[in-house]
């Protein structure tokens, strides 16, 4: 350095500087040299993702955010989709024949604080590849910001709940305290007794489990199968019965509402008297039956006349010697000895 | 009122006057200021230089002051980054973001900002000494008797060599600190060189607004320094002075002109 001029080493100075500086523009990756093509993500939410955000395939740079434009919502006729944001994405050519046309784009980040960027799935190979300015869809990030809008305002809910009934909880939490120290005391004042319904509920559920061994042995065996074979065949004949029967039945409402149908007022009206007469007509049979009914007993009891004459057995012998006695002696119809 | 008390009145400046007189003295430094810058720029204009005296002053102000530059910022880079580290791992045990901010901040702000306090104090200190002992031994008032303008003289060729070579050292002093802080992160917290050499959270317009504040802190030291040095006054003592209100009057510019730059920057170049 010594041997070096003024001039040489402060212009070597300053050019070390523009080096420098022209070297970091470069690396900015503000310019790029090298040949790409241009393809468009479409994403609703494409996160914190800004242009110049690296695009990455693993961890392998192959591109790079250009642009990002606001659309609204509003329908593309292109991709007959609608979205709010569309990103310009310039990929290098190299990795051109490695984006197929089903890749997926979606914005994630170095790390968990870190800057976001576009990371590619590169799709099936046996797909197209990606021709330059395709239309996409991008594949949304999930909504953190959201969630923990959602949880800052459930938790205001609990917080305002907790406020409001302060009194209620605090009665809750100090009754539960005194029912886990009742507890915990009646445990520690009867150990074996916990001891014993433990064994109790051990063996409970030994006969439990054996009796459901049994049970299951029962249903299983033949005897439950074949009835309920049997009932399975008769249930299906039921049911192959019932909509014959139910048609059947349809059809006699059906033809019991026309007959109703059929029925004027007028006719209605004789109907009801008719129907009274009837009744009345019956009450006076009823009324009539019940005297010959007592007329019947009272004759059956061989009271009166008639009952003498059909239950005494000495009239009867009496009326038959008469009867002899005028068959052989006809006479006496007439004559009077 | 006794003839007394009326000379005690009329022997002094007034009680508002007394407040007063900092701040007069305050402006007419800074209204000197402003008309030495405007008389350079002009020089500048006209086109008149000495080459000889340029590339002089040139050597001086960026080769001498460079290793000076490096090893201070170098030291500078490895103590953010070592302390950005251990305050970042109190919160996320996660460095891989600790270059990309550094980077960030280091060529939007403190490249400029923290490397021209070393600079004033290396070319500032020299420049109002140089001048300074110029002035008390008479050499300006010399030059004036050969009709020789000591600004276009002393000044000009100052203030193009700080503004140029002082913002090419600290493009070199930043890439240093950037260098020294991915050493610490890599030798103390195992944060690997590619992660660390990370510029995608650096935009050109932080690269501008970087530069553009290394330009006005260089231009600022030279003015403000060979202003003071040409206010020299009383002999060696005063050419102490006036180095130390160079220093003092630099920093304190730096640090102004930092606010008002990263202030327009924040509407132009948002981070």
């Amino acid at each position: 350095m010594k041997g070096l001029s003024l001039e040489v080493r402060v212009g070597l100075l300053v050019l070390t500087a523009l080096v420098l500086l022209g070297g970091f523009v470069f690396m900015l990756g503000g310019i790029d040299f090298g040949e790409g093509y241009t393809v468009f993500v479409d994403f609703n939410n494409p996160g914190n993702i800004k242009p110049g955000a690296p695009v990455n395939v693993g961890n392998v740079h192959i591109g790079r955010v250009q642009n990002i434009e606001y659309r609204g919502g509003r329908m593309d006729p292109a991709t007959g989709r609608s979205a709010l944001i569309r990103v310009e994405v310039r990929l290098d050519a190299e990795y051109g024949n490695t984006i197929h046309d089903d890749a997926m784009f979606y914005v994630t980040s170095q790390s968990l604080l870190g800057e976001q960027n576009m990371a590619v799935d590169p799709g099936n190979p046996e797909h197209p590849r990606l021709a330059p300015g395709s239309i996409v869809a991008g594949v949304d990030p999930p909504r953190m910001d959201l969630a923990l809008a959602l949880a800052y305002e459930l938790l205001d809910s609990i917080s305002q709940l907790m406020r409001e009934h302060r009194e209620e909880i605090s009665q809750f939490i100090s009754g539960a305290a005194h029912i886990v120290a009742a507890l915990d005391r009646t445990l520690a004042e009867h150990p074996d007794a916990l001891g014993n319904m433990l064994e109790d509920l051990e063996q409970a559920t030994h006969e439990a489990n054996l009796l459901l061994h049994s049970a299951r042995g029962t249903l299983e065996g033949p005897e439950v199968r074949r009835s309920l074979r049997n009932l399975d065949h008769s249930l299906a004949s039921v049911a192959h019965q019932v909509d014959p029967l139910l048609a059947d039945a349809r059809s006699i409402t059906h033809k019991v509402d026309e007959g109703l149908d059929a029925f004027g007022p007028e006719e209605r009206r004789s109907l009801s008297s008719a129907l009274r007469r009837a009744s009345s007509i019956a009450e006076r049979a009823d009324s009539t039956l019940s005297d010959a009914q007592a007329i019947t007993t009272h004759i059956r009891e061989g009271h009166g006349t008639v009952g003498a004459l059909l239950m005494d057995e000495e009239i009867y012998d009496d009326i038959q010697e008469m009867l002899r006695d005028l068959k052989h002696n006809p006479w006496k119809l007439f004559w009077r000895e | 009122m006794t003839e007394a008390s009326a000379t005690l009145v009329d022997s002094g400046p007034s009680a508002l006057g007394r407040l007063m007189a900092p701040v007069s003295a305050g402006v007419n430094d800074i209204a000197g200021l402003f008309r030495l810058l405007g008389r350079t720029l002009t020089l500048i204009s006209q086109g008149k230089r000495e080459q000889g005296a340029l590339l002089e002053q040139m050597y001086i102000i960026g080769n001498r002051s460079l290793v000076f530059m490096c090893i201070t910022m170098g030291f500078i880079g490895a103590i953010i980054t070592f302390q950005s580290a251990v305050q970042s791992q109190r919160l996320l045990p996660d460095l891989t973001m600790l270059g990309a901010t550094f980077i960030k901040l280091l060529v939007r702000d403190m490249a400029a900002s923290l490397g021209a306090m070393p600079l004033a104090t290396r070319v500032g200190a020299g420049i109002a000494a140089e001048i300074g002992s110029m002035v008390v031994t008479d050499q300006v008032d010399a030059l004036r008797m050969c009709a020789a303008d000591p600004v276009d003289y002393l000044v000009v060729p100052r203030f193009i060599a700080a503004t140029i070579m002082g913002t090419a050292v600290l493009i070199i002093a930043g890439a240093v600190a950037i260098l020294s802080g991915m050493v610490i992160a890599n030798g103390v917290f195992d944060v690997n060189f590619h992660t660390y050499l990370n510029f995608s959270m650096v935009t050109l317009g932080d690269v501008g607004l970087g530069v553009t504040k290394m330009v006005a802190f260089c231009a600022a030291i030279a003015i403000i320094s060979a202003q003071r040095g040409l206010s020299t006054f009383g002999g060696s003592e005063g050419v102490g002075t006036a180095t130390t209100r160079a220093v003092v009057g630099s920093s304190f510019a730096i640090i102004v002109l930092n606010f008002f730059i990263s202030g327009l920057g924040y509407f132009f170049v948002p981070s």
